[in-house]
């Protein structure tokens, strides 16, 4: 106990050069954290993008339709919706779900027209999935006579809510159709790649365009706990047709994700191993200053243990300090950028993934938790250096060099 | 005549090449075709009715799904109208890629006048494919305007006719293959009346195509290919 007041007291021998140490640490400390945030609130964005508008946790269609979806085949379509509903209620564990029919088209504004991809949605529902209704920024939410469409594909064909649009799309028998629609909103999809391309209109009038009987072509599911993702694929087997998570969804950069998250943990490994280096240059200067010190405490009887552990205690609560001031100053930043979010719409524009428009933080507390734990950890490592120095020294040599 | 001076003088590859662009001009034509594309299982039939002028043409689709969908190509515009929307809309840079009504076939395919001009003969030789003997002839795009870079023609050596076309990318890739089924003999011209195409780049599929009915080199008028003529 007694080590312990003398390491804290030491502290303030120096106090400029004990507080400057300290800083790197809360540096380290502040920038681990705020970094977590960031990585974890970009990926999430990414997740709950795809989630949302393309996936939901499980996406149920048709083989084939997954084999070649890049292409969006619209022939291949559920045909039996009510035999999908039915082994949809055998799982308890679901939250929400709901018919989705997607097309690749052109949207004809007189003689210019641009690709885009067409959804037909249930108004109602994707409400509660999407919050639909929520990213209007012009016009109102009605699709029953009318289509939404992303702000840039209105900004690039000059089209305004109340503007009459042709879309034409391949119809599921393999023919050409077209549908004349009235824009009744402009909607912020939160992501480059819809807002350049979504059109958005109703069931039955997709069905209209694409000469599409009944049916669907993708049935997009919501769990009320995403762990449930892989019991339900396992469990999910109606003939033709099948389960897969938004993980497949993410294809390759599913790969990226789970490499980022890796990486990023290196990283954090690194950023506070450099910092600590200060600490080991304090406290070799600390060790050089007291020999005389040292020496007396040894010749009054002090164990080598002892020094050892004076020394090594002084790194330790050098890094703790600013490494626990500087991880919880990162957390509460964290908390402020998750309510306020940065906008990087301007560099999310030119990228064709789901990376969303607002970044916000993530704010949890175990990283606050793990980044003291690394800094203790390593500050202790790295003290050992100066401290077994002080050590091995003898009271005779340190006080001859005095 | 002229390919009768092919047959007894000494035949070389451009002489086959512009033998092919000759026999594949028309002045004019009226046709009645029937398609049959295959997707996987499911199977599909198409009916329309064509006229052509110079390198314009003018399509009316019969069959009930798709009745009275009508194509006009106007130089290098193709416009469709869509009688649903009772509108007419032009055709233009990607969509010109993706499949004609289905098919095999893309609208770029439609497009395209006189394609062979576009090549030059890397490779000429004989083989022998089912016991018949033909020509083979590997083509390759000199200009980066053709939409497909090579081209391996098998052509019978009696009347200089295509019986195969493969079509390349520049990386080697297969992507499409013509098989030529039956030609009908107008004119003192062969045309090719039955064939299948197949997009190797999709699983089990392929397009039949079977012209029932042709005329060559016949009057039309020219209102048929007026943009308004497709609103009638």
């Amino acid at each position: 106990m007694d080590i312990i007041k003398m390491a804290f007291k030491n502290l303030f021998r120096n106090s400029r050069r004990s507080l400057l140490t300290s800083l790197s640490l809360l540096i380290a400390g502040f920038v681990v954290v705020v970094l977590h945030g960031y990585v974890t609130g970009f990926l999430k964005g990414v997740k709950n993008n795809i989630i949302n508008w393309m996936s939901g946790h499980i996406t149920i269609a048709k083989e084939e339709y997954f084999s070649r979806k890049i292409f969006i085949p619209q022939e291949e379509y559920i045909e039996n919706l009510e035999e999908i509903e039915k082994k949809l209620k055998e799982f308890k564990y679901i939250s929400f779900y709901t018919e989705r029919l997607k097309s690749q088209g052109l949207i004809f504004k007189k003689d210019i027209n641009k690709p885009v991809l067409i959804i037909g949605m249930d108004s109602e529902k994707e409400k509660k999935i999407l919050e639909l209704d929520k990213k209007i920024i012009k016009g109102i939410y009605d699709l029953k006579e009318g289509a939404l469409i992303g702000k840039e594909l209105s900004r690039s064909l000059n089209l305004n809510v109340g503007d009459t649009i042709i879309i034409i799309a391949k119809t599921v028998l393999g023919g050409l159709n077209g549908i004349k629609i009235k824009i009744n909103g402009i909607i912020n999809a939160g992501f480059s790649e819809f807002d350049k391309r979504l059109v958005i209109i109703s069931i039955s009038n997709m069905k209209k365009l694409l000469k599409m009987p009944e049916g669907a072509h993708e049935i997009v599911v919501l769990l009320k706990n995403e762990n449930n993702i892989n019991d339900f694929i396992k469990k999910f087997k109606l003939n033709g047709i099948i389960a897969r998570d938004y993980i497949q969804e993410l294809g390759t950069f599913s790969f990226y994700f789970k490499l980022a998250t890796n990486i990023y943990y290196f990283i954090y490994f690194l950023i506070i191993l450099l910092a600590t280096f200060t600490v080991i240059n304090t406290m070799t200067v600390a060790v050089f200053e007291r020999l005389r010190e040292i020496g007396t405490l040894k010749a009054i009887g002090m164990k080598d243990s002892e020094i050892f552990f004076l020394f090594g205690l002084e790194g330790i609560m050098l890094g703790t300090f600013g490494g626990v001031i500087g991880s919880i100053l990162g957390w509460f930043t964290n908390i402020f950028l998750n309510l306020k979010g940065i906008n990087v719409e301007n560099i999310a524009k030119g990228m064709n993934i789901a990376i969303p428009y607002v970044i916000k933080f993530e704010a949890n507390f175990h990283i606050v938790i793990f980044a003291i734990f690394l800094i203790i950890i390593i500050c202790a490592i790295v003290s050992t250096i100066p401290a077994l120095y002080a050590k091995k020294l003898s009271p005779q040599e340190t006080l001859r060099q005095v | 005549m002229k390919f009768l001076i092919l047959i007894f003088f000494s035949i070389n590859a451009d002489d086959i090449l512009n033998k092919l662009r000759e026999d594949r001009k028309i002045e004019s034509s009226k046709f009645y075709a029937k398609i049959e594309i295959v997707k996987g299982k499911r199977i599909l039939f198409k009916e329309f009715e064509g006229f052509s002028k110079g390198s314009d043409f003018y399509i009316v689709f019969k069959n009930p799904e798709d009745k009275d969908v009508k194509y006009l190509k106007i130089k290098n515009d193709l416009y469709i109208y869509i009688p649903d929307i009772d509108d007419v809309v032009r055709i233009s840079g990607d969509m010109l890629k993706e499949s004609f009504m289905g098919t095999d076939l893309s609208y770029e395919d439609l497009m395209q006048e006189d394609p062979l001009r576009y090549y030059k003969t890397l490779n000429f030789k004989d083989t022998i494919i089912n016991g018949d003997s033909l020509y083979f002839m590997e083509i390759v795009d000199t200009t980066k305007r053709a939409p497909y870079y090579s081209i391996n023609l098998f052509i019978e050596k009696k009347n200089i006719l295509v019986k195969k076309e493969e079509l390349f990318t520049k990386n080697g890739r297969k992507i499409k293959e013509i098989e030529i089924l039956d030609y009908k003999k107008i004119k003192e011209k062969f045309y090719p009346v039955s064939y299948i195409m197949r997009d190797l780049r999709l699983k089990n599929s392929y397009t039949k195509v079977i012209l029932e009915k042709i005329e060559i080199d016949i009057k039309l008028k020219d209102e048929i290919f007026k943009l308004e003529h497709l609103r009638k």
